[in-house]
């Protein structure tokens, strides 16, 4: 014992160099580590946010596309001269797949004075949205509802294909923020 | 003590590689499209689901089986969005082994990793009999 308290007190610089070299390379790696992580955690919570913004869209659109070509809406006459405020959600069909010209008409004519109520209807009030319906074979343009996205802003876009009076369509939804 | 710092030193580093590792796997996996791949799975069910329902409510199906010729078919195939790659086969309701009618759409290869199949039955009437043969619709995205 007292051996080992003399040889200690003989080199005390010794020990106190390695109790250092200890610390420093304890936080060297800890900084290095923390610089890591802080340096992604910013990319990752940035991406994310970006994942789920995207992922939210595409999911709104592909849910406006379904109650527009699968359902006849509600009340399902809607179309019918029926108050905007009375219309629950907004179907473009009667059976799924095959449109409807008179609700194709009414969503076309109630687009200048109803457009924010209608994508409400749709299920996609938080972002901007247009419909086109073109003709399969040719490409043309047969109804066009809403409003074009921005260059700059983000978009979903749905292509389903149906039916309208007896012509093959292409159904087009956009959906952006 | 050197010895006993050297094993301190491996394990720093030992926990140090832990921790990047984890870090760059998270980072990874954040920036793949986990979440697109679903919403592609779920839109190729859609599009087999879309292209089986036109097809029987246009007739084409009905006009393919009756005229035993996929050229109605195959004319609708052409016309759909370039991205979308599909192969329509028709059996008869007593034999889902071989197919009666069979089309891909041209230009199309079939070795796509991911796609979607459904089934739909078909009912062509001639005369007095009633027939009946499922038609399966087999989706995916054109490579």
């Amino acid at each position: 014992m007292s051996t080992k308290t003399s040889s200690l007190s003989n080199h005390p610089k010794q020990s106190g160099q390695l109790f250092s070299v200890d610390v420093i390379l304890a936080l060297v790696t800890f900084l290095l580590v923390l610089y890591t992580i802080t340096s992604l955690d910013s990319s990752i919570r940035q991406q994310i946010q970006l994942n789920e913004k995207e992922f939210a869209r595409e999911t709104a659109a592909t849910n406006a596309a379904a109650v527009l070509l699968e359902t006849s809406g509600h009340p399902s006459n809607w179309e019918n001269g029926i108050a905007i405020d009375s219309i629950q959600s907004v179907g473009l069909v009667n059976n799924a797949n095959q449109l409807i010209t008179s609700k194709i008409q009414r969503l076309v004519d109630l687009n200048a004075t109803n457009y924010d109520e209608l994508r409400q209807k749709m299920g996609a009030s938080r972002y901007g949205v247009e419909l086109t319906i073109l003709n399969l074979q040719t490409n043309a343009v047969l109804y066009s509802w809403g409003v074009s996205p921005g260059t700059s802003d983000q978009v979903s876009t749905i292509n389903r294909v149906a039916i309208l009076n007896g012509t093959n369509v292409l159904v087009r939804l956009k959906v952006f923020e | 003590m050197t010895n006993r710092g050297i094993i301190h030193s491996m394990d720093a580093l030992l926990s140090l590689l832990i921790v990047l590792v984890v870090v760059f796997t998270v980072n990874y996996y954040v920036n793949s499209s986990a979440l697109n791949d679903s919403q592609q799975s779920d839109w190729l069910k859609q599009m087999s689901v879309d292209v089986g329902t036109v097809l029987e409510k246009n007739g084409r199906a009905s006009t393919a089986i009756q005229n035993n010729n996929v050229s109605v078919i195959r004319t609708y195939l052409n016309q759909l969005p370039h991205a979308w790659c599909v192969d329509v086969s028709i059996f008869s309701n007593n034999d889902l082994n071989s197919a009666i009618l069979a089309v891909v759409r041209p230009s199309c290869k079939t070795d796509a990793s991911e796609y979607a199949v459904t089934n739909r039955s078909i009912v062509v009437t001639s005369g007095s009999s009633v027939s009946f043969y499922v038609m399966k619709v087999k989706a995916w995205w054109r490579t």
